[in-house]
């Protein structure tokens, strides 16, 4: 088990270790798969303003700007700025997918 | 714009299979406890407020939605992470009738998953060849049904007996003879839900009191305290040496027992002196089993105690029981490395109080300095 915070998105993966060709070895994190986007539920949307950042969005919603993540997993972004400067673009604010079920996981 | 800061709870009911509780139970919600503590099951309960012609009452009592061996899951959110606090059979109901409208009351209170455990007598059932890890790894396997993941750690002095000389049969339920192997063993045997909703780890093995401390519990730091109250003990008739009677060419001879638990370093600088003794029955076992209840460090219990309560939308997150913690700003005594021994979550509407109890053998830190 890794040392990442549990609001860190790499909570819970495996860290490996792989051996360079002089035979030191070199550790890294496996690839994390992002889930389906359309596992993810909405709780509220958000309208932006143009002015704020991804983590802004997150603080307010979760109260924990670190878990920006979830709002650029639920989106399929694969740049989380990227979600900066778009005016009144609504942004759905996801359930975490530990709650998000509907009864049918 | 709605919000997942602060507390918010999710509870789900179902025969095995759970689904998301309709709205009109969520809505009749009160409160809910759960509870986790070293030597005894968990459980939790929830107290439901309700009026006579609710769906509560002219449907879901009826219909048995929430009848005894339904299973309950509670996981409550923190500044959006999810903690599943409590994953379980109902086992009992209890309504209050009221003259006021609207204010009938009702209290449901159930165990962790091990209360599946409990429904079947299997006594006799053969286990032939196979050490105690392996019986409670074979035994869990039946309950995978309800995400039950067995965490068996093999104790140091086990081995397998040659079916053709003796083999174990069970005793009692799966969950009775699962704790006897684990008091046998000096080892504890429990249930613990997470870390997804539906996952529970059944875990049998020593008590372990390694690993990384859970963020400082801070008492009398101005802001920086989250502990609203702690109050701290020591129990002198807590302070047990045991020992026991070991045979050296036919004469028994007594000696006194170390605490040398292996996972169990010592997390005082000032162990509590001993003030009774108590006599270990090691005279009908043989070599192995008496080695296996020396390590098990089977007398050792915490003289010196703690209780305490904290609000945890200040601490920021739960507080795991069956760990080791962190206390500064209690002064020299008592600060230093505590063992969780049970903590004890009450969650209101946007609310969420923790109350602990700590363990530890003596007084002073074995630290200089405590992390923050």
């Amino acid at each position: 088990m890794t040392e990442f915070s549990a609001n860190s998105r790499y909570f819970g993966l495996p860290m490996k270790v792989r051996l360079r060709p002089d035979g030191e070895a070199e550790s890294y994190l496996p690839r994390r798969l992002i889930p389906a986007p359309e596992r993810y539920k909405a709780f509220g949307l958000k309208r932006l303003s143009g002015s704020e950042r991804i983590d802004d969005v997150a603080a307010e919603a979760f109260g924990d700007p670190e878990l920006f993540w979830r709002i650029a997993d639920a989106l399929s972004l694969e740049d989380p700025a990227s979600l900066l400067g778009e005016e009144g673009r609504p942004v759905p604010l996801p359930l975490p997918l530990e709650v998000a079920s509907n009864g049918d996981t | 714009m709605a919000t997942l800061k602060g507390v918010t709870l999710t509870l789900l009911m179902g025969p095995v299979a759970v689904a998301p509780a309709p709205r009109a139970v969520v809505d009749a919600l009160e409160s809910a406890t759960a509870t986790q503590a070293v030597g005894q099951r968990s459980g939790y309960q929830l107290t439901f407020a309700y009026s006579k012609t609710s769906p509560i009452a002219q449907q879901l009592l009826p219909t048995g939605f929430f009848d005894p061996m339904i299973r309950v899951i509670l996981v409550a959110t923190l500044n959006g992470l999810p903690k599943v606090l409590a994953d379980g059979p109902i086992k009992r109901i209890d309504v209050t009738a009221s003259t006021h409208p609207g204010e009938y009351k009702l209290v449901v209170t159930g165990e962790d998953i091990s209360g599946y455990m409990d429904m079947v007598d299997l006594t006799g059932m053969p286990y032939p060849a196979m050490p105690p890890f392996a019986r409670v790894a074979l035994m869990m396997a039946k309950y995978a049904a309800f995400g039950v993941v067995p965490l068996t750690i093999p104790s140091p002095f086990s081995f397998a007996a040659s079916p053709t000389e003796k083999y174990a049969q069970q005793q009692g339920s799966d969950f009775e003879y699962a704790d006897k192997l684990a008091k046998d063993a000096g080892y504890e045997f429990y249930v613990t839900p997470g870390p997804a909703p539906g996952m529970n780890t059944a875990y049998w093995g020593p008590q372990a009191r390694v690993g990384a401390p859970q963020p400082t519990l801070t008492i009398d730091f101005d802001q920086a305290a989250q502990t609203e109250s702690a109050t701290f003990t020591v129990d002198g008739n807590l302070a047990v040496l045991p020992y026991a009677f070991v045979k050296v060419a036919n004469i028994s001879i007594p000696v006194p027992v170390p605490d040398v638990g292996i996972l169990k370093p010592p997390l005082a600088a000032r162990p509590v002196v001993p003030t009774k003794t108590t006599l270990l029955e090691t005279e009908r076992l043989n070599a192995v089993e008496v080695a296996g209840a020396l390590l098990a460090g089977r007398g050792g219990a915490d003289p010196v105690t703690a209780s305490g309560s904290v609000d945890l939308v200040r601490y920021g997150r739960p507080i795991d029981a069956r760990s080791l913690i962190f206390v500064r700003g209690a002064s020299l005594a008592h600060d230093g490395l505590w063992f969780v021994r049970s903590v004890s979550h009450a969650l209101g509407r946007g609310s969420w109080r923790q109350t602990f109890q700590l363990a530890r053998d003596g007084l002073v830190s074995q630290t200089s300095r405590v992390p923050a």
